[in-house]
């Protein structure tokens, strides 16, 4: 792998080689290191060594847009990729909405973001067996009717390099170091054919810092409750229930909210949330900033896609829309500027309110808390919502028992607009910073 | 030099980096020169083509139950020897047996010839195909008021060679086109999909499914859901068409019999062969071998010559799916379902075609049967938690089943089950057995491309999870 300067370097001469062809050229360099280990019952199973890169061109002239990308970075892997850029764009029809950005949108923000960590280059593959290792052992301690199906380490190190025709070229890199395991237990059950059924959990921890991983003892210790907790989980009464979302169930409803909000998805007129900047579409509780510049932060960004400098910026205001999230052509096509949100929101945060998952749960009188959901029922652009999901069954502020194979259904615009309650326990190692969260009534579909 | 042209590795090479090789039991280098070609219709126009090239050389040690692994983006004997040494990392012992061993060509046979190669059609052709898909889809309805179409072709050529002495080389097409189709009408808007994916050259348009056809269904399908009705929730009975509900068989049995979740204990399936697993009337298949399906392989991502392996004979658990590493520690019979994503990953059990063959029944007699259930055409996708057996599906075209008849169409709906007691509820299975030739891609930590199919089936009571209270 090679500095951020030499990709730089590398990208610049490519978009003047490009220069005299088209009118307009973006190029994008980006390398990845990655060891990563695999332990299972105190062996090594898995190692991985790898370093690739990939660099793609986007080339345009006469309003037609063509691109190509591949590994070979060499003069010759070059020319092929200019070549055929120039073959494709002949198929390619003009776009009436077809833009290049202004001048001043495109450059690197003002931030320090710390998004390398040195201590990259001592992760050797010996020392995260080691730590892959050491976690196993400390989660299956829990419990002797656990069973491991592995545990995790890894260190990944990024770097790259984004150029483009206004002579502008920017480096960036980052750091991020993994650790996980993952858990069963048997839980054969009454009266079903599935004698052989199993409950399977774990728990893992990211982040671009070593020293902002949980601790093997955490992750060990969680993935070792969910496991066991989930023991004896039956199918809940089909109904009407209160709905909580545990911060990782809550990330990915938030996830899909801002793919909703994300340009494309509107002016494709694919999302739900067409035509609502300044409507109310959720509960006064919700508020949603975008945050490229938060220190260590998994998305934090100071240039997008495009080129384009990013900015912090309110989202969602006590429930009103205020931004979408856009690149140049989408928000051109839309009237809007462009808020560097190329390739989607950097971190987009929930403002968090008050308490952790504990709280609404004693807070709750019958309802059931959610963390796993399954499936590809979750479409932003109708808004319908539908998914599996596992949990727990909640009457009068105790947890009562685990629950499994039912789902829980309504829409997104019922969804935010049904949130009650918005914790304070988000985690810190997704660029969706999302705490648990509860839904006034969705329905069930169990028993 | 060899028949792929574009990967200049030879047998001599692979010889010298085995022979480097001081640690583990068994190696292999798998090189692959991938070159994709995508091109995107929106707003009535062809709005972008992209062209990718994706090439490289995987290297393999594995010593005992350990694999190590690394590759390098290119074909240089320099960066793979390098490579190699990565690789054995982890290896504590043991030597690949390399030396003397006498070289064995494994053929992978012509289980997808393109009569309409992919590489030496021009871009034109591509862009005349999609823009008939657009044409057909715009026509089809006047509420029909927005169309994206994605063409993407793939020549995949791959070159593997082990310590064994075994080698085989392979040219892989796939061409995978998909529609999308919205519909208004008074502020009401549904989306329809449609899409071909086989293992062919560009004959697909004229032997498969025509550029006009996957238009209009992508159009017909939104038109259909604007009349929807929020699907209801409780347990009933399911009906599924027969062809894409085989995600159901993916999902439910097809993921908890892939020998890695065996031999790590993890699927529900584990230790229960020769078990009654499922309704008498289910025999499921996983098949490598249906000529130009997207699961057709000649052999798999480690040489091992593909089959059709019989999972669950008549309701009996009869055998795994599984790689060279699983079929050592688990004694069994190589059934060639190593697969990758690329040159950049180890080889896993995966599914190549999983299906449900063919039953007795009319499948009108089928729908018959059911007093008020659920019937369901089209499909989102799916998911399982392989431990537990819980899965769900979620289907994008669906109806009512009232009265022995197909009714109203019912959308926003996931449905969930458990596997074992899913497939032990089938109580009917039609005689129309049928192949998806959708675009399915299976997810599992690497994507890959996969074939499904069934006859029409009947689950005597399953969970409807949509969010009508109504009875």
């Amino acid at each position: 792998m090679k500095s951020k300067d030499v990709y730089r370097e590398i990208a610049a001469e490519l978009v003047r080689k490009a220069g005299s062809d088209f009118e307009y050229v973006r190029v994008y360099v980006s390398a990845v290191e990655d060891r990563e280990v695999e332990v299972r019952n105190g062996k090594p199973e898995n190692s991985r060594f790898s370093e690739s890169i990939s660099m793609s061109v986007v080339a345009s002239r006469d309003g037609r847009t063509a691109s190509a990308s591949g590994s070979d970075i060499s003069p010759e892997g070059r020319r092929f990729l200019l070549s055929s850029v120039r073959e494709l764009i002949q198929v390619v029809d003009p776009d009436p909405w077809y833009v290049i950005p202004e001048k001043e949108t495109i450059g690197a923000s003002d931030a320090k973001l710390d998004l390398v960590d040195e201590a990259y280059e001592s992760q050797s593959v010996e020392r995260l067996l080691m730590e892959a290792g050491e976690l196993e052992t400390k989660a299956l301690a829990v419990d002797k009717r656990l069973a491991s199906t592995g545990a995790a380490a890894s260190v990944t190190k990024v770097a790259g390099a984004f150029a483009c025709s206004y002579d502008f070229s920017e480096g960036f890199e980052g750091t991020d170091f993994s650790l996980g395991v993952s858990l069963t237990v048997d839980d054969k059950s009454g009266d079903s054919a599935n004698v052989g059924r199993k409950q399977r959990n774990g728990w893992s921890t990211s982040a671009i810092h070593v020293e902002d991983l949980e601790s093997s003892d955490k992750v060990a210790e969680m993935a070792a409750s969910r496991t066991l907790a989930q023991i004896g989980s039956r199918k809940p009464p089909t109904g009407e229930f209160s709905i909580i979302f545990d911060p990782n169930s809550s990330q990915s409803f938030f996830g899909g909210i801002s793919q909703a909000l994300s340009g494309g998805s509107i002016y494709r007129g694919e999302s739900f949330l067409v035509d609502s900047i300044g409507k109310k579409i959720a509960s006064q509780v919700l508020t949603i900033r975008e945050d490229p510049f938060l220190a260590r932060g998994l998305g934090s960004r100071l240039f997008d896609l495009d080129g384009v400098k990013t900015r912090a910026f309110p989202v969602l205001e006590s429930g009103v829309l205020q931004n979408y999230l856009l690149s140049v052509y989408a928000a051109h096509r839309l009237g809007m500027m462009p808020n560097g949100c190329a390739g989607g929101s950097s971190n987009f945060v929930v403002e968090p309110g008050k308490g952790t998952v504990k709280d609404i749960i004693a807070e709750t009188s019958r309802g059931i808390l959610v963390t796993g959901l399954m499936g590809q029922g979750a479409d932003i652009r109708t808004g319908d919502y539908s998914r599996g999901a596992e949990g727990f069954f909640i009457e009068n502020g105790e947890v009562l028992y685990p629950v499994s194979e039912f789902t829980i259904s309504g829409t997104f615009q019922e969804m935010l607009a049904g949130i009650d309650w918005i914790a304070a326990d988000a985690r810190p190692d997704s660029s969706v910073l999302a705490p648990s969260v509860r839904f006034h009534r969705m329905m069930v579909a169990g028993s | 030099m060899n028949r792929l042209g574009v990967i200049p590795f030879s047998a001599e090479d692979a010889h010298r980096v085995f022979s480097g090789i001081r640690k583990g039991t068994f190696s292999d280098i798998f090189l692959q020169y991938r070159v994709t070609t995508s091109v995107r219709i929106e707003d009535g126009i062809v709005k972008s083509a992209t062209r990718s090239v994706s090439a490289g050389t995987g290297i393999r040690i594995v010593d005992g139950e350990s694999t190590g692994y690394s590759f390098c983006e290119n074909f240089e004997l320099d960066d793979v020897v390098s490579a190699a040494g990565f690789a054995q990392a982890i290896a504590a012992s043991g030597k690949s047996g390399t030396q003397g061993m006498k070289e064995h060509r494994i053929s992978a046979g012509m289980l997808y010839p393109q009569k309409i190669p992919l590489l030496e059609a021009n871009v034109t052709v591509r862009s005349e195909l999609v823009r008939r898909v657009l044409k057909a889809a715009e026509s089809y309805d006047p509420l029909i008021d927005r169309v994206t179409i994605n063409m993407t072709d793939t020549d995949d050529r791959i070159l593997i060679f082990n310590s064994e002495g075994e080698w085989g080389e392979d040219i892989r097409p796939m061409v995978t086109v998909s529609a999308s189709a919205r519909a208004s009408r008074d502020g009401n808007v549904q989306f329809g999909r449609s899409g071909v994916g086989m293992r062919m050259g560009f004959e697909v348009f004229e032997q498969v499914e025509s550029p006009e056809m996957i238009g209009s269904q992508a159009a017909k399908q939104a038109i259909i859901m604007l009349d929807a009705k929020p699907a209801p929730a409780g347990m009933m009975p399911v009906v599924l068409a027969p062809g894409e509900s085989g995600v159901l068989i993916h999902e439910s049995v097809g993921h908890p019999l892939e020998a890695d979740f065996i031999w790590k204990k993890t699927s529900a399936y584990t230790g229960r062969v020769g078990e009654q697993v499922a309704s008498p009337l289910c025999t499921i298949v996983d098949d490598g071998t249906i000529a130009s399906n997207r699961g057709a392989l000649g052999f798999d991502d480690e040489l091992t010559p593909t089959e059709r392996s019989v999972l669950i004979e008549k309701g009996v658990l009869s055998g795994f799916m599984d790689d060279r590493i699983t079929s050592d520690v688990l004694k069994m019979a190589r059934t060639g379902n190593g697969r990758r994503q690329s040159f950049q990953y180890a080889p896993i059990p995966r599914m190549r075609t999983t299906f449900m063959d063919n039953g007795q029944t009319p499948p009108e007699e089928i729908i018959d049967n059911v007093k008020k259930g659920v019937y369901c055409v089209a499909f989102a996708g799916g998911q399982v938690n392989i431990a537990s057996g819980d899965f769900v599906f979620v289907p994008s075209e669906a109806y009512l089943i009232e009265n022995g008849k197909i009714t109203t169409p019912i959308k926003n709906l996931t449905l969930i089950g458990n596997g074992p007691d899913a497939l032990n509820r089938v109580d009917m299975v039609g005689n129309d057995f049928k192949l998806s030739t959708g675009t399915w891609i299976c997810g599992k930590g690497q994507t890959v491309p996969v074939g499904i199919g069934l006859p029409t089936v009947r689950i005597s009571e399953l969970t409807v999870g949509g969010a009508s209270n109504e009875e």
